[in-house]
């Protein structure tokens, strides 16, 4: 029962890094592209309701992943498995940081409305380049679940020392 | 070697199902409430542009993700894991057909130009309800290669228990 909870966890942490790799992605090869033909006229409806939702959405998933993240070093403590949800958790609270402090600025400044061209454009390019950092932070979580699972997979080290310490 | 061929394989399409997956359930949550309120004035900039983007990117993805599941059902065919991952390219069978024959033909009459508001909307209220039901489809796909990564993991702890045995 422990270790059927103990997968659903990981399950669950990697839905949620697979959630913001394909929503980031997602932005980056569909929306970004034409955010050069958005005006301070037709930019609102485009860019703040989705983001607004995507904000209050992932609010309540990263606390979800930090939880299941502390769940699975807690599992993984003796193991040197544990470097990979570590990592992950570190990427979480590094995009929660970026975020928070930099991209929610600009999210403020656009629901607050732009009447400028040349001030929405300039705040639209530095927040396409401080999402660029994210998906950075966000690739990497989803890297490093695919790496633990494989690495549960072949169970290298763990499991061959064990084979091999008889 | 091939190991780590299999390696990068299983790795390429878990990748391209999680990026469909997180595509699919970031337009539901995020754009789809927008879409409500699009005009046929905004149609070209909010819809079609994205749209065309994704299906030029996904022309690409889909077809290799064809292969690599095809490659690990091979890989499986002769142990338990054949029925999962079997099952998992049937879902994205469905899921392709439904964007191939259903989906794609409301894309063609959008991007053709429609004159009327009503039409439009009709027309994305069905897109949405089919995108929605190919989200369904693909999540369960995305369940199904989840429990082969997890269950495999479980296997090969066995089997190292059981090497453990013999071995002492």
């Amino acid at each position: 029962m422990k270790k059927t909870l103990l997968n659903i966890n990981k399950g669950i942490l990697f839905a949620c890094v697979s959630m913001y790799f394909g929503t980031g992605w997602s932005l980056v090869f569909f929306s970004l592209p034409s955010t050069d033909a958005l005006t301070p006229e037709n930019y609102y409806q485009q860019f703040v309701p989705p983001i607004e939702r995507a904000t209050e959405f992932f609010t309540y998933m990263t606390i979800i992943m930090m939880i299941a993240a502390i769940i699975i070093i807690a599992e993984e403590w003796k193991s040197h498995r544990k470097w990979y949800p570590i990592g992950i958790l570190g990427a979480v609270i590094g995009a929660t940081i970026l975020t928070s402090y930099f991209i929610f600025p600009y999210n403020e400044q656009l629901a607050a409305g732009i009447t400028s061209q040349v001030k929405l454009q300039e705040i639209l390019h530095a927040w396409q380049n401080l999402h660029m950092v994210r998906m950075g932070f966000w690739t990497g979580e989803w890297l490093l679940m695919l790496l633990y699972f494989f690495s549960l997979l072949s169970g290298n080290p763990t499991l061959n020392s064990n084979i091999k310490s008889v | 070697m091939k190991k780590i061929l299999l390696t990068i394989n299983h790795a390429y399409l878990f990748f391209g199902t999680s990026l469909y997956v997180g595509v699919l359930w970031a337009l539901h949550f995020f754009w789809y409430p927008s879409w409500e309120t699009i005009t046929l004035e905004t149609v070209h900039d909010h819809f079609i542009l994205p749209t065309k983007a994704a299906t030029d990117f996904f022309t690409i993805v889909v077809p290799l993700m064809l292969l690599t599941h095809i490659i690990l059902i091979w890989q499986e065919w002769k142990t338990k894991f054949r029925w999962p991952t079997a099952f998992a390219l049937l879902c994205f069978a469905v899921a392709l057909y439904i964007g191939e024959f259903h989906i794609f033909p409301i894309n063609d009459v959008i991007y053709a130009g429609v004159n009327s508001l009503e039409r439009l909307r009709e027309l994305f209220q069905k897109w949405m309800l089919l995108n929605d039901v190919r989200l369904v489809i693909m999540t369960i796909m995305w369940l199904t290669l989840m429990y082969y990564f997890i269950a495999k993991g479980d296997l090969m702890s066995k089997f190292a228990h059981n090497q453990t045995h013999k071995s002492s």
